[in-house]
């Protein structure tokens, strides 16, 4: 076996630029896989820890209704004997830009719900709250993470400024808790006294949440139900907590998209490196048959190479991947920071699940590379196996074979939609077997398309341009999966911009929709969300009569908090033509506005009734100060607002059922001769003596929410560009094969009189030739995964109904890199091929 | 002397954790800045009820409630309850400012509710804290509360209310005899320092009736309150290891009180120091040297630790030979820091007579 090995790999040796590329492609593709991977397990992780670093060991959540919940229900549960029970007061702050959860907490009914680990706690005893009690006497005291402080620069007794909302608090560092690494989830969480919390965040005499404890005894859960007002509910924790890990899962979807695209291309391309060695040394293996080598033999040899080459692979992508997975955990954390919660950014964990995914696609993906041609080469007589064009012949065999498969793939991928309504992972799945079916059809498409791009090139180039596509469908077995490996990556530019940019154009077209009024006034929305006191109501008429003011709409927006998660409910007074704003996808508004502004019912967003499966004429069931009552589904509005969706409804009814007054938004219509910078300048003149607003026009909110939406798209851009690195290795891998193995045949060519610009050329052309056909074949491969995108996937996950736009500039510019990434990859090997005098490697055979 | 100083410790122990990890408690105390505090320094008048209510000002303050009930057929209980005002900082004199959350205060409270079970020999304890925000715990008036846990005044005297589990324990209150003031017309001193000191009043002796309530079966109960007032801002010296605190109501209406302060070395401090009370409320106070205690046994807790079970208590003045024993041996309760406080019976002579009686005794500085 020694000397077997020893046989085959001496050719490896001679040629180390194969050697090296084999495991450059290996690498590059293990990387990309473990640098996504990474990417999301570290979101998903830091969503889960930070989740649990505030829900502690809490199984139920006492959450209040529309207008928060007030302290006294927690005061009243605990003189009412209810001890298992923690007050929160919970929002987020910005320290030098960072975003930090600020989770305000009663010491004193803690220390069974948390395990704060403070350094000099160590002689606690068994309290184990340590040095948290210098919360009550130091005014505006924090308890930060190590790491955080470090990040800051700031150590214990260190003052620093919290921004809240405009605002600016002076906190000062009391201690510091866990170690550097330690990474328990409170990273980017200060933790401080209820009182302090409540003060910044706004949240004077609220509470975010009541934390309970309740084992078995049912009673417990029967007492304290028994204790609340009608409009504040007792969750389960674990219920409510699943609820908000898939609101966020939601937006991991367009990262786990790319993972899925990753994974592919990463295997296509460990795929063609091995096999591509097995193919090279056909005649070897030739030889060593005629030798006496038993086939058996000669595959265990191929497998233990391939399998040593893969491992060398594996390690340095795993590596790799570690490196480019904190690249890109640094962008998605500052990506989700934004829209849901506090992720840290900078630091990584390999966990094992990555790395294990990142071994078994690389092993696998070797072992078939190198079986199934090993075997396929030891199958023939010696003789044969020297012949080239044995090999060549067998694939075109399998055209059909791939092409039925591919058939099957997509018919099955049909079935599973069809009898999977909304789950994520079916609607992944059907996108992953549609991709992989297309990689199927990558070669019979090579072969359908040559015949006609033969006389194309022919035309354009002359003589090299046909041999040079010949030479593809010549070489079919490696062509066709480096075509398959560009196909996909490019299809996945086609698709993420077929559907990011149907998506931009579409909230763009609801956001000049939807943003009626010429001004926006709100106050400032605090804590969890909640604008507890919204616009002073005498500051309100004092903005209307600002001169330039034609009339306003009020609108008051509360979170609703229910087990399956929280529900934005708007309350708006509907101003004449402020009707507009909705684009109906189901009802009419001629029927709906008269049945609403008379409270007859609710609107909801079409998120919303995705999600819930609600339809117009369907009641919903919502919890009001009232205790629960039922409302009317009138009319399905189109929303691209984040999360679960969104209810509206006419704002007399809402006073009626949570008797809140309160306004916290307005809608100002300007008279037509107004001058709109000279009246947000008056507003804010105005504004400015009775509290902090926020005032802006509707230009600026539109560009905010998509810089917001831009910004929030960052990622794929990245990706995008991973993904062509590793098609451009396996394009490149492609043609030093093919200019490598036709060596002699170019040698002929060049005695024949070619000159070596004109050898150049062909390579040129071949693989500029191949990424035409990829670029070509990615196109509809692209549309059709970007329908499944928005159609299946975006649908699935967010509840958004987006219409499908083909950006026609996304397509063309898919094509254009398909080729030239194909001609990049072309120009190492056009030299190579010309280097070598044709003699010597005439002789050379 | 109570366990307050114990209490205050555990509160500093945390909070100046970071100067102090192996010194010893009494230490720790020694090192808390008393700054910004009040101090009793000087003889001042009473007056009731004004003076039943908070001090604020001072660093810690104490309602201390203890009794021996009777339940039907002669059922034996012990109960204590207690309640301890610990200013971790001086309070802010500013008046609340508008927007300020109702959960600041320096303030915190802590409480202690024990039942003694004579026989299922079973000692139920429980402890609290909480900020006194005034609405979790507090004090308005004459009313000190912590969650559900309260004593407050009533028109004759006052009621007391506790549960936790299926512990459940209603009392009120009967007043028989007037306020005595402690020491020094209710001044306390515990050392020679000045300042070193409490203002210190006792309630001897409160007829009481109620409820307790264990696993569901109520027993109505009655006998005895002992309720002890203290408020100061400075506490034990610095050779002082713990204490001894006798509180008996004797068969002949009298009252003893005495607190034992122990040094170092285990002898008695100087400064400790007693009352005994006639049945009709006049005060004798009692030096260190007037009051003889033996110890004749000693019970080892289970969790580490002796400490003495059981007394010969003689005051040779005024004729009083007293044997004391617990009802039972385990009323230690396990809270931070750990001390035993439990019921007692009373056996001996005044003179001539037999005289009976009951009580509770508090033992701190003995846990291991």
């Amino acid at each position: 076996m020694g000397n077997i090995l020893k046989a085959l790999s001496s050719y490896l040796f001679r040629h180390p630029g194969q050697l090296a590329l084999a495991i450059i492609g290996l690498a590059v593709g293990i990387a990309v896989i473990v640098a996504v991977d990474i990417a999301n397990e570290s979101a998903r992780k830091s969503f889960d820890s930070s989740l649990t670093a505030v829900t502690g060991d809490a199984t139920h959540q006492i959450i209040g209704g529309a207008t928060g919940l007030d302290e006294s229900v927690y005061i009243d549960l605990r003189l009412g004997g209810i001890r298992t029970i923690a007050p929160i007061v919970e929002g987020v702050v910005r320290i030098e830009g960072e975003t930090y959860q600020l989770l305000g907490i009663d010491i004193f009914a803690e220390t069974s719900f948390r395990d704060y680990q403070v350094e000099g706690s160590g002689s606690g005893g068994s309290s184990g709250a340590g040095g948290v009690f210098s919360l009550l006497t130091e005014d505006n005291g924090v308890l930060m993470m190590r790491r955080s402080a470090a990040r800051l620069g700031l150590k214990t007794g260190d003052p620093f400024t919290a921004r809240v909302f405009g605002a600016e608090h002076q906190g000062i560092v009391l201690s510091l808790m866990g170690d550097e690494e330690s990474s328990n989830g409170l990273d980017r969480v200060l933790i401080t006294d209820i009182s302090v919390a409540q003060e910044w965040l706004g949240l004077v005499g609220k509470l975010s949440r009541i934390d309970v404890m309740i084992g078995d005894e049912d009673n417990l859960r029967a007492s304290i139900e028994a204790k609340l007002p009608p409009d504040v509910q007792l969750l389960n924790a674990e219920r409510r907590n699943n609820s908000l890990q898939e609101m966020s899962s939601g937006f991991n979807t367009s990262l786990t998209a790319m993972s899925l695209f990753a994974l592919l291309v990463g295997v296509f391309l460990i795929y063609n490196c091995m096999s591509f060695m097995v193919l090279q040394r056909r005649p070897i293996i030739g030889v060593l048959r005629a030798l006496g080598v038993t086939r058996e033999q000669l595959v265990a040899a191929l497998i233990i190479e391939g399998l040593v080459i893969a491992t060398i692979g594996v390690l340095i992508g795993l590596f790799t991947g570690k490196f480019l997975g904190e690249q890109l955990v640094s962008l998605v954390s500052g990506n989700l920071s934004d829209h849901y919660y506090s992720v840290r950014g900078g630091e990584v964990t390999l966990a094992a699940t990555t790395i294990l995914k990142g071994v078994v696609a690389g092993l696998l993906a070797t072992l078939i590379a190198v079986v199934v041609p090993a075997i396929e080469a030891v199958s023939y007589p010696p003789r044969l196996t020297l012949v080239r064009s044995v090999v060549e012949e067998s694939v075109h065999n399998i055209l059909g074979w791939l092409a039925l498969a591919a058939g099957l793939l997509v018919i099955v991928a049909g079935v599973v939609l069809t009898f999977t309504d909304v789950n994520l992972i079916a609607g992944f799945f059907a996108l992953f077997l549609v991709i992989v079916s297309s990689a199927l059809l990558a070669p019979l498409v090579v072969k359908l398309m040559t015949p006609l791009l033969t006389i194309i090139m022919g035309y354009a180039v002359g003589l090299p341009g046909r041999i040079a596509v010949r030479g593809i469908l010549k070489s079919l077995s490696r062509t066709g999966v480096a075509i398959a490996a560009l196909t996909i990556a490019v299809a996945e530019i086609v698709g993420m911009g077929v559907m990011i940019g149907s998506f931009r154009e579409n909230v763009e077209d609801w956001l000049i929709t939807s943003l009626h009024s010429d001004i926006y006034v709100a106050a400032p929305a605090r804590g969890g969300g909640l604008s507890l006191n919204g616009i002073d109501p005498e500051l309100i008429t004092k903005l209307s009569q600002v001169n330039g003011v034609s009339h306003y709409s009020g609108a008051r927006g509360v979170k609703l908090e229910t087990e399956n998660g929280s529900i934005q409910l708007r309350a708006v007074d509907m101003s004449p033509d402020g009707g507009n704003a909705y684009d109906f996808l189901m009802g009419y508004p001629a029927e709906i506005w008269p049945a609403f502004n008379a409270g007859e019912g609710v609107i909801i967003t079409d998120p919303y009734a995705y999600n819930f499966g609600l339809n117009i004429g369907d009641s919903l069931t919502l919890p009001t100060k009232l205790g629960s009552r039922e409302f009317k589904v009138l009319g399905i509005y189109r929303d691209y607002n984040a999360n679960q969706g969104s209810i509206t409804i006419n704002r007399s009814a809402y006073i009626t059922y949570w008797q809140d007054e309160v306004i916290s938004s307005l809608g100002i219509y300007l008279r037509e001769d107004a001058d709109e910078v000279a009246v947000i300048d008056q507003l804010n003149a105005v504004g400015a003596p009775y509290q902090a607003l926020i005032i802006g026009s509707n230009k600026q909110i539109r560009e905010m929410s998509l810089r917001v939406f831009d910004r929030t798209f960052i990622i794929t851009n990245v990706l995008y560009w991973l993904a062509m690195i590793v098609a451009f290795v396996g394009v490149l891998a492609a043609a030093l094969a093919l200019s490598l193995e036709r060596g002699k045949e170019i040698a002929i060519l060049r005695a024949l009189g070619m000159t070596r610009a004109q050898v150049s050329k062909l390579i040129v052309v071949q693989c500029g030739t191949m990424g035409l056909l990829a670029g070509l074949f990615a196109l509809p491969v692209g549309m059709i995964s970007g329908w499944l995108l928005i159609n299946v996937i975006n649908r699935r996950a967010f509840g958004w109904q987006i219409d499908m736009i083909i950006p026609i500039d996304t397509l063309l510019s898919a094509l254009a890199i398909a080729i030239v990434t194909a001609l990049i990859a072309a120009i190492y090997p056009a030299w190579y091929a010309t280097k070598s005098a044709p003699v010597s490697t005439l002789r050379e055979e | 002397m109570r366990i307050f100083i114990i209490l205050i410790v555990m509160l500093c122990n945390v909070a100046y954790a970071q100067q102090n990890v192996s010194s010893g408690r009494l230490d720790i105390l020694r090192d808390v800045a008393e700054v910004g505090f009040l101090r009793a320094t000087t003889v001042k008048p009473f007056t009731f009820p004004k003076d039943h209510g908070a001090h604020p000002g001072y660093r810690h303050e104490w309602w201390y409630s203890t009794g021996n009930l009777e339940g039907p057929e002669g059922r034996r209980f012990g109960y204590e309850l207690t309640f301890f005002r610990l200013a971790l900082a001086p309070e802010d004199k500013k008046q609340i400012e508008e927007n300020k959350s109702g959960w600041k205060t320096p303030v915190a409270f802590a409480a202690h509710f024990a039942v003694t079970d004579v026989e299922e020999e079973d000692f139920h304890f429980f402890d609290r804290y909480s900020r006194a925000d005034g609405r979790l715990a507090g004090t308005k008036g004459t009313r000190v509360w912590l969650e559900d846990w309260s004593l407050e005044q009533s028109e004759d005297g006052w009621v007391i209310k506790a549960s936790e589990g299926d512990i459940k324990l209603n009392l009120d209150l009967k007043q028989v005899k007037p306020p005595v003031l402690n020491g020094d017309q209710g001044l306390s001193r515990k050392s020679e320092a000045i300042g070193n000191a409490t203002y210190y009043y006792t309630l001897p002796r409160l007829q009481s009736t109620g409820s307790i309530e264990i696993s569901g079966e109520t027993f109505s109960v009655e006998g005895l309150t002992w309720l002890d007032r203290e408020w100061g801002t400075s506490a034990l010296s610095s050779d002082q290891q713990g204490w001894d605190w006798y509180a008996l109501h004797l068969s002949d209406g009298s009252d003893l009180m005495f607190y034992n302060l122990r040094n170092m070395d285990n002898s008695r401090h100087s400064y400790s120091a007693g009352s005994l009370i006639s049945p009709t409320g006049e005060k004798t106070s009692l030096k260190a040297e007037d009051v003889i205690i033996e110890v004749t046994d000693y019970w080892e807790s289970p969790l580490g630790g002796r400490y003495p079970s059981q007394w010969r208590l003689s005051i040779p003045n005024h004729g009083i030979n007293l044997n004391i024993k617990p009802v039972i041996n385990n009323q230690e309760l396990n809270t931070i820091p750990r001390y035993w406080e439990g019921a007692v019976d009373v056996i001996g002579q005044r003179g001539e007579d037999i005289i009976e009686g009951q009580g509770y005794v508090e033992l701190t500085g003995y846990s291991r």
